[in-house]
């Protein structure tokens, strides 16, 4: 209620209780009603939204069959659990306070079972590519398919005719710093075997942050990669080249918009 | 007589209003209970933001932040049942922020990738 249509609330209230008693006596039935009020907003709970959106969410994760198999169960069994009874408590309970609860618990734990499941997914997929493509290559020996092995050992994508990867910086760098992680290291190995077996090819490393005041903070870290891939694969500084960028435009990843700070890989003269 | 009745049945409307704001049972959740909780689920965020979450989870590290702010609210008001839900919906958000993570990385090394956006 906003404080003008309380005023005009209490107004009419007075002059309500003023038609039967003594104004005396309203005036200190107003002060009391006012006094009885508390002083401060309530939470509002929405239980019927937040039920309506889990079932939806539940819908849209059911109807994706291909990602079944890869459904992580505890989760399943506990969103399932939280959804029935958010609803017992909205239905039979009329709890409202409950029923939110536990209608956003069984939400997250079926986002949660989401990403799982695709993170399952593509891991799987991952694993199976691998071994189609390394059998080919295990067949037939030759310099060509060592190139091919190379590429897709790495994590370069083909794109728009050109090889190119967009990595988040905290999974290469250690927090606060400009050293490789393991992971780091693991994937410029594989970029950098691909560019070595390419004498032809040639790698761009740009550093893409939202915050322009982080510039110099990604410019050390481009250069990282360029002498690990310098000292490591021997790769020429002439076939590098290292950039910096600020950019606050948003990408998407599935539903969600992101800009975290990034590398962004590309590699030219593959053939 | 009359005015008398009318006077009293209103004192005591209004004595329900003013009860109806206080639960006439004990809360199950003690405030240093509560209090802890939203210690330890502020401490995890903090430990999440520093970490990058708001790069990759920015809607829930959002939606943790206002929660825990409810929570302390609902604290302040003596209302430790309430506070205590907050606090754990706030806290079941980690694992989603920490899946979300782990499909990102996946996503780029084991997946399609992310596409340089087009400018």
């Amino acid at each position: 209620m906003t404080g003008s249509k309380k005023v005009n609330t209490v107004i009419i209230l007075y002059k309500m209780i003023e038609f039967v008693v003594q104004r005396r006596i309203a005036t200190a039935l107003i002060v009391l009603i006012i006094i009885s009020t508390p002083g401060y907003t309530e939470i509002q709970y929405e239980p019927e939204k937040e039920i309506a959106e889990a079932k939806k969410y539940f819908t849209m994760v059911e109807k994706q069959r291909d990602l079944q198999p890869f459904f992580p169960h505890r989760q399943y069994y506990n969103a399932k659990v939280y959804f029935d009874t958010a609803k017992y408590q909205l239905d039979e309970e009329r709890n409202n306070t409950l029923a939110s609860f536990y209608a956003v618990l069984a939400l997250v734990e079926l986002k949660t079972m989401h990403m799982i499941a695709m993170t399952r997914q593509m891991e799987s997929k991952k694993l199976l590519y691998e071994r189609d493509q390394y059998k080919s290559i295990a067949d037939s020996g030759t310099v060509r398919n060592r190139r091919k092995a190379a590429i897709t050992g790495s994590i370069l994508k083909r794109h728009n005719g050109r090889y190119t990867c967009v990595i988040p910086e905290y999974i290469i760098f250690k927090k606060n710093s400009d050293e490789l992680t393991t992971a780091g290291i693991d994937i410029f190995n594989t970029i950098g075997m691909v560019i070595y077996l390419n004498p032809a090819s040639r790698i761009s490393i740009k550093g893409v942050t939202g915050n322009s005041s982080k510039i110099p903070d990604i410019l050390g870290k481009t250069k990282t990669i360029a002498n690990f891939l310098h000292k490591e694969k021997r790769i020429g500084t002439n076939r590098m080249i290292s950039s910096t960028e600020a950019n606050e435009k948003d990408f998407s990843i599935g539903t969600e918009k992101n800009n975290f700070d990034r590398i962004e890989i590309i590699v030219t003269g593959i053939r | 007589m009359k005015y008398l009745y009318i006077t009293y049945s209103m004192f005591v409307i209004i004595c329900c209003i003013f009860i109806s704001h206080h639960p006439l049972y004990a809360d199950r959740h003690s405030s240093v209970e509560v209090s802890q909780l939203i210690q330890e689920v502020t401490e995890r965020l903090e430990n999440a933001r520093q970490a990058g979450a708001e790069d990759y989870a920015r809607d829930e590290v959002l939606k943790v932040t206002k929660l825990i702010q409810r929570s302390s609210q609902l604290l302040s008001r003596n209302e430790q049942d309430k506070a205590y839900y907050e606090i754990i919906k706030a806290r079941g958000f980690f694992q989603l922020i920490e899946a979300r993570r782990k499909y990102i990385e996946a996503l780029c090394i084991a997946g399609d990738g992310l596409y340089i956006p087009e400018n």
